[in-house]
């Protein structure tokens, strides 16, 4: 049915991507629709376990075998839990074929996974933006790093990234706050990683975006260290879509936000090559409406701003709108992780620290920079933490009493341990498509998965590993072990690429301004443009990118350009 | 990569330490929200864990409704496969009790009970060394899992502030209780 509502921009996603879409475009003057194919999540009334502390849970945050069963993607690592129950995708009601295995770990709410990230927040350097061209990968990023540093420098002031300015090449300063301290054996740590490897390896401070002075202008409270961020925070403390974005775009007068909504295809225009609207799916009553709008943004998160696009203009494209390159779909990457090393620190039992920290400690990539050359491309930088052991020490001795119970009562030895995240290079063979022979609820097709490491992601694998073990002994820790877990396709929840820009239509889905090179008022600034994955957490570009799109679509409908 | 390495990684990483239940990968439909054990059941498992973490001049593991925690945590958290292995170990520590004194786990004294499950204990950490499972262990674990995140075991055994307000990575350490996580 016609809704007969227009809008100067419709923007599809309310995630991190999406909210700052919505707040550049209304802050601009635009009369902006936002959809969110789920429920509405209210900041602060809605984050109904926030205030819950371990013994609240009927299970202690652990999940039930019924929880399993109604997530059995979720369970396959560590997001399925008592406290985020309610926070992640329905994986009955939207169904994928995992053609091979794919961890596809998705929120379908408003503020999507902004409420649940990681919140780790680094700048891209030259060396990423350049690598595809420097080694002949894929094509070539259409930006560089002085393009993208003011936009770094404008979403990291408003975000509020806590951090400290390094110095380093591989990993440019930014517009911080105060970063969040390292403890007395993580700096020691750095001190020795310095003289070890000739000042070419840094441990630094997370760079989060957890605030750590008041924003009382976004009536945002700094880091009280509870460490319960995934629970949302009733401080405001870290950016979320709806700590930050999201009031700020609603504040303007000029947001209309529409949960509950599917985007079901955007609306084409053969003839005059632009996007007309969308038609949209109410989630609840199955009714269809159509809006139209100057201009689309899907900020839909990567895979389902692609299956949007698949599912769009069908009868100009068989694979749909953007397709005509050939690369719709393909060039999914993701962080391959859960490898690195932990180890015992000697000493320090006369130390200890105070509060629950939503972060650690950070080394920057330092594989193939400088002029060196390994056997693969690219690198990868670690996340770890130092900290005293808790009771959970001995769970695996079987000592019992009042000698147990007051050994446990006390801290044990300092342990120190890392995890790398290493870069996937952009491959055609990785791809999603649609698939028809499954529908989700709404009777729409979904995606199927077709993705794998390849030789370069095992060949980086073994330094991962081998690298932490060295620096850790390198250190001083003791007892240093090696760890790896499997690791598949999706569990990094760094998705990314299948509607690539690039400076070639012929071989890219989106331009420069994240423009699809078939429809230029439609806007594509979620991690489906990614070009590459560089080894830092994307979200800080997808702002970053977001805003600089929004302010040239802007632009470029005032100029009659769209 | 045993299982007790496994155990120490994963707690040094995440700082938490994975128990049964959390690892399990077939599933098998158990009925939910269904308590599979008796008022009965309960009381032995509270005593258990008296046994395991004892009332000192802080409270201990019967304070803190361990046995009814352990209760509601086998029922909904286990696979069919660890439920029958949990109740097999109790049925194991019953049958101890009656082949050693002849009487119930229940009806025996504290002295008693500690030198069983001392026993039972020494037996599961030899296994372990020789990496075979052994029952006593997952019981072990849920005992200090139950307790530690008990309200009366992160407050007044260890040391919980629901709003730290700061972080301090330098502080001079006294021998005061261990931040529960």
């Amino acid at each position: 049915m016609a809704d007969n509502m227009h809008y100067d921009a419709i923007v599809v996603g309310s995630g991190i991507s999406g909210g700052w879409a919505a707040k550049e475009l209304t802050e601009k003057g635009l009369k902006v629709l936002m959809l969110e194919r789920g429920r509405n999540i209210e900041h602060v009334t809605d984050y109904e376990n926030a205030d819950k502390e371990a013994w609240d849970y009927p299970h202690r945050g652990r999940p039930s075998q019924d929880l399993r069963l109604q997530h059995p993607v979720l369970g396959r690592d560590y997001p399925l839990n008592e406290q985020t129950d309610g926070m992640w995708a329905n994986e009955q009601d939207n169904p994928y074929v995992e053609k091979k295995r794919f961890d596809w770990f998705r929120g379908y709410h408003v503020g999507g996974r902004s409420l649940m990230w990681g919140r780790q927040s680094y700048r891209w350097s030259d060396t990423d933006f350049e690598a595809n061209a420097r080694e002949g990968i894929a094509v070539d990023w259409p930006l560089r790093y002085a393009e993208m540093a003011p936009w770094y420098d404008y979403v990291e002031g408003f975000a509020g990234i806590s951090g400290f300015n390094d110095g380093l090449d591989i990993l440019p300063d930014g517009n911080f706050l105060p970063p969040i301290p390292l403890n007395i054996v993580e700096k020691d740590v750095a001190a020795r990683l310095q003289k070890s490897f000739g000042g070419k390896r840094h441990l630094i401070n997370s760079r989060v975006a957890n605030i750590t002075q008041p924003k009382p202008e976004q009536n945002r409270i700094n880091c009280q260290f509870r460490n319960k961020c995934w629970l949302g925070c009733p401080y405001g403390a870290y950016f979320s879509t709806q700590s930050a974005t999201l009031p700020v775009a609603m504040a303007t007068g000029n947001l209309t936000l529409r949960p509950f909504s599917i985007v079901k295809e955007v609306m084409y225009d053969k003839d005059k090559k632009r996007a007309t609207g969308v038609e949209v799916i109410d989630a609840e009553t199955n009714l269809t409406y159509e809006y139209t709008a100057d201009v689309v943004f899907l900020n839909a998160s990567t895979f389902n701003s692609t299956w949007i696009l698949m599912n769009s203009a069908q009868d100009v494209w068989d694979g749909g709108l953007g397709s005509s390159s050939g690369e719709l779909g393909h060039n999914v990457m993701d962080h391959h992780f859960r490898v690195g090393a932990q180890g015992r620190v000697d000493g320090y039992e006369d130390k200890y620290y105070f509060g629950r920290r939503p972060a650690g400690f950070y080394i920057p990539r330092f594989r193939n920079t400088d002029g060196e050359s390994r056997e693969y491309l690219r690198g990868f930088g670690y996340q770890g933490s130092a900290s005293r052991q808790g009771w959970s020490r001995e769970v695996a001795e079987l000592n019992i009493g009042k000698d147990l119970k007051e050994a446990l009562s006390k801290p044990g030895d300092w342990t120190i341990g890392m995890t790398a995240f290493g870069e996937m290079l952009p491959d055609h063979a990785n791809h999603i498509a649609l698939d028809s022979s499954q529908t989700d609820k709404w009777g729409l097709p979904v995606l199927s998965m077709s993705v794998e490491l390849g030789e370069n992601e095992k060949a980086m694998r073994k330094d991962m590993k081998q690298d932490a073990i060295d620096m850790l002994e390198a250190a001083g820790v003791k007892d240093v072990q090696g760890t790896e877990s499997d690791y598949a396709p999706g569990m990094g929840i760094h998705e990314m690429g299948t509607a690539r820009m690039g400076r070639d239509p012929a071989t890219s889905v989106l331009n420069e301004f994240n423009q699809v090179w078939d429809a230029p008022n439609v806007y594509v600034t979620d991690g489906s443009c990614m070009t590459s994955a560089s080894c830092v957490n994307p979200s800080l570009t997808y702002m970053a990118l977001t805003a600089r799109a929004a302010e040239h679509a802007v632009n470029a409908l005032k100029a009659g350009a769209l | 990569m045993n299982r007790r390495e496994l155990l120490q990684m994963i707690a040094a990483v995440t700082g938490t330490t994975m128990i049964a239940g959390s690892a399990a990968r077939a599933y098998t439909q158990i009925e939910a929200g269904r308590n599979i054990f008796t008022p009965e059941d309960t009381a032995f498992l509270d005593e258990l864990a008296e046994v395991i973490l004892p009332q000192t001049e802080t409270p201990g593991a019967k304070a803190a409704a361990v046995g009814s925690f352990m209760a509601t945590y086998v029922s909904d958290c286990y696979t069919q496969a660890q439920q029958d292995g949990f109740r097999h170990g109790m049925t194991q520590i019953e049958a101890h009790a009656q082949g050693l004194y002849g009487e119930g786990f229940l009806q025996l004294t504290a002295a008693q009970r500690l030198a069983m499950i001392e026993d039972i204990a020494a037996l599961a950490r030899y296994d372990a060394g020789e990496g075979a499972a052994h029952w006593f262990t997952p019981m072990h674990q849920l005992v200090l899992f139950g307790f530690f995140t008990s309200e009366l075991g992160a407050t007044e055994v260890l040391r919980y502030e629901p709003v730290p307000g700061e972080y301090i990575g330098d502080l001079e350490y006294n021998g005061e209780p261990a931040w529960a996580t």
